[in-house]
């Protein structure tokens, strides 16, 4: 397998809630909760969940646009370094800010040493790295400036790549004509450079918020529903623009989304979370034909397909999600699950591998595949 | 199949300072009795805009629809419309507005929505109103729209009144042969749980309690209101449309309009009111019949502290409220997630099943049309481009915008699927192209499609196209 590009460990993120008349904090929502998750270069990873379930956090999370509460994140890490930090954090059993600052501080020391951007400089670094297409165009590029500008604002501050490894600063006519060279490759036009961002479409604007991304080169991309808000056909132009583009710039993308079937038809590894937790892991054909996790089975089984003719049982959840800030004893999945029992009441289940690059955080994940265990009578119904 | 709602030739634009965006052109299609029409297309084709006319909801000004015919049972939706206003074409088009025309079409359309045309719109949220209990809005409708049918279940109740409180001992009770006996029946298979029958028999017995104390009022009132439940029925059976004027004059005139804020009082201090106690209870077994887990609590709490999927229920509840003849559900699922999607898109065909509204069900994820729908039209640009039968139009779609939709969606069965797309955007409706909206697009265009807009050609049985390609085929043969 390639190298690890990206590899979090122990990665939480509590967002407090804040309330009374002395901003006191109440609670936490437990938005990612202990997520260790590796990703390898050149492939694209899938995220999947439900709204509220943490996908976008995650994302944030990863590229230091919020910092975590605890755990760490290592770019290009170096093997010895991160198996032992992860080590450290298998250990780390609470869930309260308070503890974990105090638990974590001395394993960090450790781990900072290593490659840890967390440090200003070397952040800057990381971030020539990496970037993000945000889900909602319209509120993602600055209504105020020119599409010629927005393009070039990433490249005036942290250069381009040259053949050698370095970054050089360009400007004047060669970035001029640097970001023509681009915005054609993007499907637009050369006078569209002299437009403002409303004068555009959906689908145009999204293109002109992954040329900015991707403006610098960068090595890893996160893409949060770059194609929810748009229509089915513009949503083909853009998915097989960024298929396009990964092959050319052998960039690594993090692909979150909630639509299914996008995250089959691009991505080569799926994660599934739901909230806040990571439930199920494995190669994209794998989890879709044959899921672990009840939960997966549950959400694979909701998306309707476009086919009038072909009968298939869905499995009909009950219920809503549990609210993140108050998250469920022992298996998040269980007040909703066909299969729960008593253990799942009480003990978390941990992310174990249960075949060869499929892993799946379930106490009867085993039984499960195997057929032993028969789900209770829940509603179901088919087409 | 009989139809319920037929559409011929609607055309609705919006006069903006732009120009004149002609958002629909010539729609037509017709809903048969307990049928699901899917509607798709794609962002600004005028899938909303279609059912906001037929509702008559569009905001006038800009709005207006200029054009066209929606007939439910023998009445003409679109009747006066030419009257509201004039225009007058100057440098730019003027709009010269009859107020009075307006409001007594408000008044008549008052009496449509929520009665026999009712729709479910895509945010729950926004379709609720946030200072009022869920109690509040389902009751609303009830109170305006159903009257007959609560009085009439209080009167037999008031009748009954020693056999339900035999009932509520624990006894067993016969069914009458009444609105009251249909509804102990309803209530016997559906309620869940002893604490559930035991909140209908309450309510029963003191709504009929109630009704017996001031027994002449609620005489008087019932006769009424049948009275006027007459009317609105001869409204749509009526043939002539002189007499057809008539009664939406006289209904005009004797509008009942129900102040929320006042009923909401009423209700709050009013506890003994047999018309509220009974709207209460058929609030909470609407909100039973939706699968709503703890409907008790739910009666009582407001928009903001329910989730998406339980607000959409609440508004699926308000719409089925008085089992309306046509439902619109203005994409119902597609601000929620999937596994909720699934729960609401069985609920609505469950709830369809047993009450037998027509749906139209209007919505770009071609995955819920293949799952719910009978039959399908197309829409691009304002203009229906297709229409078939659900199997037909996805085995043997003939719309080149058809086959360029279904091309591009991915499909989770189907990894290995190349996406195809469909070059260009949508155009825009102030200066829509000439001839076929679709040929800047069209992979097949010729001459003739630039110049001369195709009209509707049935390829089969049901499976209509409007495009040139098929003209010229049909007409060889």
């Amino acid at each position: 397998m390639s190298k690890v590009l990206i590899d979090a460990v122990g990665l939480r993120k509590y967002f407090p809630i804040k309330g009374g008349v002395t901003g006191r904090t109440l609670g936490y929502v437990y938005a990612v909760d202990d997520v260790n998750i590796k990703i390898y270069k050149g492939e694209t990873v899938g995220l999947v969940g439900e709204s509220g379930c943490g996908k976008t956090t995650l994302g944030r999370v990863l590229l230091d646009l919020a910092e975590p509460t605890a755990g760490v994140l290592f770019y290009n890490p170096e093997d010895s370094v991160s198996s032992k930090v992860s080590e450290l954090y298998k250990n780390l059993k609470t869930n309260k800010p308070s503890e974990l600052k105090k638990e974590e501080k001395k394993l960090v020391e450790e781990a900072k040493k290593a490659d840890v951007y967390r440090n200003k400089k070397r952040n800057r670094e990381f971030r020539k790295k990496v970037q993000i297409v945000f889900q909602d165009p319209v509120s993602s590029l600055d209504p105020r400036m020119l599409i010629k500008d927005i393009i070039a604002e990433p490249i005036l501050i942290n250069g381009i790549p040259t053949e050698d490894g370095k970054r050089k600063k360009i400007k004047g006519d060669e970035l001029l004509n640097y970001i023509r060279e681009m915005i054609g490759e993007m499907g637009l036009n050369e006078d569209h450079l002299f437009r403002f961002p409303h004068e555009f479409s959906g689908g145009q604007r999204q293109r002109i918020a992954i040329a900015r991304a991707i403006s610098i080169r960068p090595e890893f991309l996160v893409l949060d529903e770059p194609t929810s808000a748009l229509d089915v056909s513009v949503q083909a132009q853009i998915l097989s623009l960024l298929e396009h583009l990964q092959q050319k710039y052998e960039m690594t993308y993090l692909f979150i989304t909630h639509n299914l079937a996008v995250i089959r038809a691009v991505s080569d590894r799926v994660i599934v979370m739901y909230l806040g937790k990571v439930v199920e892991v494995s190669r994209t054909d794998d989890l879709f034909e044959n899921p672990i996790h009840p939960y997966t089975q549950a959400l694979l089984s909701a998306i309707p397909v476009p086919d009038p003719e072909r009968k298939r049982n869905i499995v009909v959840l009950s219920g809503d999600v549990p609210s993140p800030a108050n998250p469920p004893a022992g298996c998040r999945f269980h007040t909703r699950c066909r299969f729960a029992e008593e253990i799942c009441t009480k003990e978390e289940p941990k992310l174990e591998e249960i075949k060869e690059g499929h892993t799946a955080a379930c106490h009867f994940a085993r039984e499960i595949i195997s057929g032993q265990k028969k789900p209770a009578p829940a509603p179901t119904f088919s087409t | 199949m009989e139809d319920v709602l037929v559409v011929k030739n609607l055309k609705t634009q919006f006069f903006i300072y732009e120009g004149v965006v002609k958002a629909l052109e010539d729609v037509s299609f017709s809903v048969g009795k307990g049928e699901v029409l899917g509607i798709v297309g794609e962002t600004g084709c005028g899938k909303s805009v279609t059912a906001y006319s037929i509702t008559r909801l569009i905001p006038d000004p800009p709005g207006r629809i200029v054009g066209g015919e929606v007939k439910l049972g023998n009445l003409d939706l679109m009747r006066n419309i030419k009257d509201e206003a004039r225009f007058i074409q100057k440098k730019r088009i003027k709009i010269k507005h009859n107020y009075k025309v307006i409001r007594n079409n408000e008044l008549f359309f008052n009496t449509i929505r929520g009665k026999y045309i009712s729709m479910i719109f895509q945010e729950p949220m926004a379709a609720l109103n946030p200072v009022y209990t869920v109690e509040d809005q389902i009751a609303e409708t009830l109170l305006l729209h159903n009257r007959t049918r609560l009085l009439k279940i209080m009167k037999s109740a008031s009748n009954h009144l020693s056999e339900l409180e035999r009932w509520k001992d624990g006894g067993d009770i016969d069914i009458f042969d009444d609105e009251l006996g249909e509804e102990i029946d309803k209530i016997k298979k559906t309620a869940r749980g002893a604490e559930s029958i035991k909140f209908h028999q309450d309510l029963l017995i003191e709504g009929a309690r109630g009704f017996s104390k001031k027994m002449q009022k609620y005489e008087e009132m019932l006769k009424k209101s049948i009275e006027r439940d007459e009317l609105e029925d001869r409204l749509l059976t009526d043939p002539n449309p002189a007499t057809q004027q008539e009664i939406i004059k006289r209904l005009a005139k004797e509008s009942k309009k129900i102040n929320l804020i006042k009923m909401s009082k009423q209700m709050k201090r009013n506890k003994k009111d047999p018309l509220l106690i009974e709207a209460r209870r058929e609030s909470f077994s609407l909100l039973e019949s939706v699968d709503i887990p703890n409907p008790r609590g739910v009666l009582k709490s407001y928009p903001h502290e329910l989730s998406g999927g339980m607000l959409q229920r609440v508004t699926i509840s308000i719409a089925l409220a008085n089992n309306p003849k046509v439902l619109i559900a203005d994409e119902p699922t597609t601000a929620l997630d999937v596994t909720v999607q699934a729960q609401i898109l069985k609920l609505l065909r469950d709830l369809q099943d047993a009450i037998g509204t027509s749906i139209i069900l209007i919505t770009h994820d071609l995955g819920v049309i293949a799952e719910t729908c009978n039959r399908v039209a197309v829409m691009y640009a304002g203009n229906i481009v297709e229409m078939a039968e659900v199997k037909e139009l996805f085995r043997n779609p003939k719309h080149p915008y058809t086959i360029g939709l279904l091309q591009s969606i991915p499909r989770v069965d189907d990894p290995n699927k190349t996406l195809k797309t469909i070059p260009g955007n949508v155009p825009n409706l102030i200066n829509p192209p000439q001839g076929c909206r679709f040929h800047p697009r069209c992979p097949f265009v010729f001459d003739r499609c630039r110049v001369e807009k195709p009209v509707s050609i049935e390829v089969s049985k049901g499976h209509t196209v409007e495009c040139h390609l098929f003209s010229g085929k049909v007409n060889a043969e």
